[in-house]
């Protein structure tokens, strides 16, 4: 996980994703998930995995490191996938296919839309106390990381960090998660005195998510009805996906993006 | 490990939209047991605490592929309530950091959630026969066990294949009151080996569970002599 590096990417970035409605990318997260849960269908998948890569480009994110951070479900599923290896390569693959395809999907929503946007959207349908919990947890997460960096490199500048005697170190380990539990405490409520003296009565987050909606990010959540709608008729129809529908979709969507970035220009 | 890392698309439609449900109604359940309490006061230290369990997963241990999930800790400092709620969280901002599928949120609330409330319980029991750090540590170690069979349970009956049952075969296994019945009407999907799968999550597991309850032990033994009343 790097929620720092996501943070960034999302509030620094100034593409056509980026500015594009929260609701709009959700709605497309929402699209693909709902495609990788119906299909089996290994092009399908690879298809909308190639869908979200371009998007990922068209967002100016950096492709490998956001690869990189998608693998790490990946390697679960790999794990996961290993175990079903006895009927063949075709269902490792799906399964590989479906964790790369949602998680880059998911990441590629919290790297082009700031949490305030976010919380701010499920804060609608979600009960109050979690929806603020939900801003405090993540505004609160760079906080204790921040400290918990300063503590490690303090344990190791005074000696407390061996690589070869394990049992010292996870002590010495366990009681910095422990002042960081005292300090995460003593945090909470100073933020409380805090927030209050401010004007605080129980209300962090809950505003509508910024901007309004422009037909130019359309494409996305476009394409992916579109593949999911073709997906589900596939798999009721008991048809083999036809690549040359798949193909068309992605040259479409890659098209209509491509236009977007030269009209912009 | 004690929660599920399976991504999107995996787990059958229905046992995942269950545990969406279950965890909807354990976390309303958990509001209301809280509604008596200043929550925009306790507001600050969930955000805090789910952030700790953050921290904590964000901690990997490479060569096991292992996570602390701090749940236990989280637990015996929120108490049960707030900790289902703050495990909610959780697993919804692990979620949209790709860490384990979106529609998986719900069963694995439900695992974490029963971490933190199964080690609150023991930890109160244990501390009356042990020290708090002894006793901190030992709750962990029974309940990641817990956890990690809860976790084998959603994993076994999600390759269960009812389908292959029949419908008839379906309707004797939803009304069957006995395990035992359940496996002999339905049988587990070919390919799985669910053996194998169960002797990889105690292994790993086992070792994981250790470290955590080491963890656990050590910080509430520190928290105890330095500010005890957070976990009392």
């Amino acid at each position: 996980m790097d929620i720092a590096r996501i943070d960034y990417w999302a509030t620094s970035g100034t593409s056509t994703v980026h500015k594009a409605t929260a609701y709009s990318k959700v709605a497309a997260s929402a699209l693909v998930v709902a495609t990788v849960v119906v299909s089996r269908d290994l092009y399908v998948l690879v298809t909308l995995y190639a869908l979200v890569l371009v998007t990922v480009r068209a967002a100016g994110l950096p492709l490998k490191k956001v690869l990189a951070i998608s693998l790490y479900p990946g390697l679960f599923a790999v794990l996961f996938a290993l175990s079903q290896a006895g009927q063949g390569w075709a269902l490792p693959a799906v399964i590989i296919m479906k964790a790369l395809t949602a998680a880059t999907a998911m990441l590629l929503l919290v790297s082009t839309t700031p949490y305030a946007d976010v919380v701010g959207l499920f804060g609608r349908f979600l009960p109050r106390v979690v929806a603020d919990g939900l801003f405090m947890t993540y505004r609160s997460f760079f906080i204790l990381i921040k400290m918990l960096d300063n503590f490690l490199d303090a344990l190791k500048l005074r000696g407390g960090y061996s690589p070869r005697r394990l049992v010292r170190n996870a002590g010495n380990m366990a009681s910095g998660v422990g002042m960081l539990f005292i300090r995460a405490y003593d945090l909470s409520q100073r933020l409380y005195d805090v927030m209050s003296v401010r004007g605080y009565s129980g209300k962090l987050s809950g505003g509508r998510p910024s901007g309004s909606f422009h037909a130019v990010e359309l494409p996305y959540p476009a394409s992916a009805a579109a593949l999911l709608i073709y997906a589900e008729y596939a798999s009721r129809a008991g048809l083999a996906s036809d690549w040359r529908v798949l193909a068309s979709v992605l040259l479409a969507y890659i098209t209509g993006m491509e236009a977007i970035r030269v009209w912009k220009r | 490990m004690s929660h599920l890392h399976v991504p999107d698309g995996i787990l059958p439609v229905w046992l995942w939209l269950s545990g969406i449900l279950l965890a909807l109604a354990a976390s309303s359940l958990s509001l209301y047991m809280v509604r008596g309490m200043d929550l925009k006061k306790k507001i600050p230290l969930l955000g805090m605490m789910s952030a700790m369990m953050l921290v904590g997963m964000s901690l990997e241990i490479v060569p096991i592929a292992y996570h602390v999930n701090l749940s236990v800790i989280t637990g015996i400092i929120l108490g049960p309530w707030l900790s289902v709620i703050a495990a909610f969280m959780v697993n919804i901002l692990m979620a949209m950091a790709g860490h384990g599928g979106i529609t998986v949120v719900g069963l694995n609330t439900l695992v974490v959630g029963a971490e933190g409330v199964v080690g609150w319980a023991l930890f109160r029991v244990a501390r009356k026969l042990f020290k708090p750090g002894l006793a901190a540590g030992l709750s962990t170690l029974v309940t990641l066990f817990m956890s990690t069979c809860m976790m084998l349970s959603i994993v076994f009956i999600a390759n269960v294949d009812f389908a292959s049952a029949g419908a008839h075969g379906l309707r004797e296994v939803i009304e069957s009151p006995t395990f035992t019945k359940v496996m002999g009407v339905a049988k587990l999907n070919e390919g799985f080996n669910f053996r194998l799968f169960a002797y990889a999550a105690f292994g790993l597991g086992s070792l994981g569970w250790s470290i955590e309850a080491l963890v656990t032990g050590m910080a509430v033994k520190f928290i105890n002599k330095v500010k005890p009343d957070m976990v009392r």
